[in-house]
């Protein structure tokens, strides 16, 4: 935990060096802007959610012991606003990841190393939601089609590629604020190269930062 | 409607508003914490020391809670003086291609400030004299940095990548879907241009149709989910 002195005249450096100097609560919001402006799903914070939702358990034990005593109501009262406020965070966390999930089903099943960037939770969701929703689109459309058009993969069965999968655009652009000085790096296919350093706020597409993203050197906002 | 709009918009500008609460301000508590230190371990970090007459730093949504309470009078941010905006909006007009640094969420912090606490007149308390000045500095501010932006929009040929320093969180939000959508588009159109380019130099080549085996192509070019999905 840490304390911030002459936050007043900090506000230029209102970004911390390096991730761990950051407390939890401005971890996950960072994952969640992350998760938000990103078109694939990303690594899940296993560490961060447990620890968080750890704390968050030992703040409500705090909250029923102070209750008891009257004269801490105050205190009650902002451990209570800050809870709600974590809870919303991490609520709002997981149901973006869920929302991709959903959103990309099919490609995600498909590709071992995308479906190990789930949490185990999630990945049962991811399963039992395309069986939901594969069942329900074979009773309501495919089924109805000609045979060697009636897969929901492939356009027709003589493609050997399964082509109708809904995959993440991973070519679109997006915000991405720079945490650490990384020199020069390619940003497109020609080879022209940008100076990344710290503080930097670039309009880039999202598969030229993917691996920065991942190594916790871009954040997207 | 929702996964439109999740496209569109992947923060809604309350959601701007949350965020910004985080940004610390100074208050004068008029109370104390019956704790070691006279801090308050919150899950987001130590907050304090609270002592009566003091000033400390604390986080906006803290710093709201306590102002409602009546438990601790709001110091206005150094950034917020009639000095600093007056230079900075100099700076601004000034320099047409860079952006000032400002505090990342300064236009949601200045709203705080100016509009809430209706009951409290917590605008009043906080500017004391100078309240209509800076109101006025910071709407001009803002209005230069709009129109640089705009200008900007405006200069854009093709999928190119941009670096904007110093762009404040509630602008980025602002401009996020026409800026990404037009990039997004142009670099559409430059993969379509290459392809067909492409396309055009092997039929030139030889006289007989380029047998491409099914594999490489599907028979029909699906719509991509650029902008619906």
């Amino acid at each position: 935990m840490d304390t911030q002195d002459d936050a007043e005249l900090d506000y230029l450096q209102s970004g911390p060096a390096s991730t761990s100097g950051r407390s939890d609560a401005e971890q996950l919001k960072s994952a969640l802007m992350n998760e938000k402006a990103a078109p694939e799903i990303l690594q899940f914070e296993t560490d961060l959610v447990n620890r968080i939702e750890a704390t968050m358990d030992y703040q409500d034990e705090q909250i029923e012991m102070l209750k008891e005593n009257d004269d801490q109501k105050l205190l009650v009262e902002i451990f209570m606003s800050e809870l709600s406020r974590i809870r919303y965070l991490l609520r709002a966390y997981l149901r973006v990841r869920l929302q991709k999930c959903e959103r990309h089903v099919m490609h995600i099943l498909d590709n071992a190393d995308i479906a190990a960037r789930l949490s185990e939770r999630e990945a049962q969701y991811a399963r039992d939601f395309f069986v939901l929703f594969g069942s329900h689109m074979k009773a309501a459309a495919a089924n109805h089609m000609p045979e060697a058009f009636s897969s929901l993969v492939r356009q027709a069965a003589a493609h050997p590629a399964k082509d109708m999968v809904p995959a993440p655009d991973l070519d679109r652009h997006v915000f991405a604020r720079v945490l650490e000085d990384r020199g020069n790096v390619t940003v497109d296919e020609e080879g022209n190269v940008a100076e990344f350093n710290r503080g930097d706020l670039f309009v880039i597409r999202y598969r030229a930062v993917q691996q920065l993203v991942a190594e916790g050197a871009v954040e997207l906002v | 409607m929702a996964y439109c709009r999740q496209q569109q918009w992947p923060c809604t500008p309350e959601e701007m508003y949350f965020n910004a609460k985080d940004e610390l301000i100074t208050i004068v508590p008029n109370f104390s914490v019956p704790t070691e230190n006279a801090t308050c371990i919150c899950i987001s970090g130590e907050w304090g020391p609270f002592q009566p007459n003091r000033e400390c730093a604390v986080p906006l949504w803290l710093a709201h809670t306590l102002w409602k309470r009546k438990r601790c009078s709001i110091r206005p941010p150094s950034w917020m003086a009639v000095e600093h905006l007056d230079a900075v909006l100099g700076l601004e007009r000034q320099d047409a291609s860079a952006f000032q640094p400002l505090p990342s969420h300064y236009i949601e912090v200045a709203h705080f400030l100016f509009t809430s606490g209706t009951d409290g007149n917590l605008p009043q308390e906080v500017f004391g004299d100078e309240l209509s000045r800076v109101k006025d500095l910071v709407e001009l501010v803002q209005k230069a940095r709009w129109n640089k932006i705009m200008a900007g929009l405006a200069t854009l040929q093709g999928a190119i990548t941009v670096k904007l320093n110093n762009l404040a969180a509630m602008e980025i939000n602002a401009v996020r879907p026409f800026f990404l959508g037009s990039l997004n588009m142009f670099y559409t159109y430059q993969r379509m241009e290459e392809a067909a380019i492409g396309g055009g130099s092997q039929l030139g080549g030889s006289l007989a149709p380029s047998t491409q085996p099914l594999q490489q192509q599907p028979a029909r070019q699906l719509r991509r989910a650029g902008g619906v999905r």
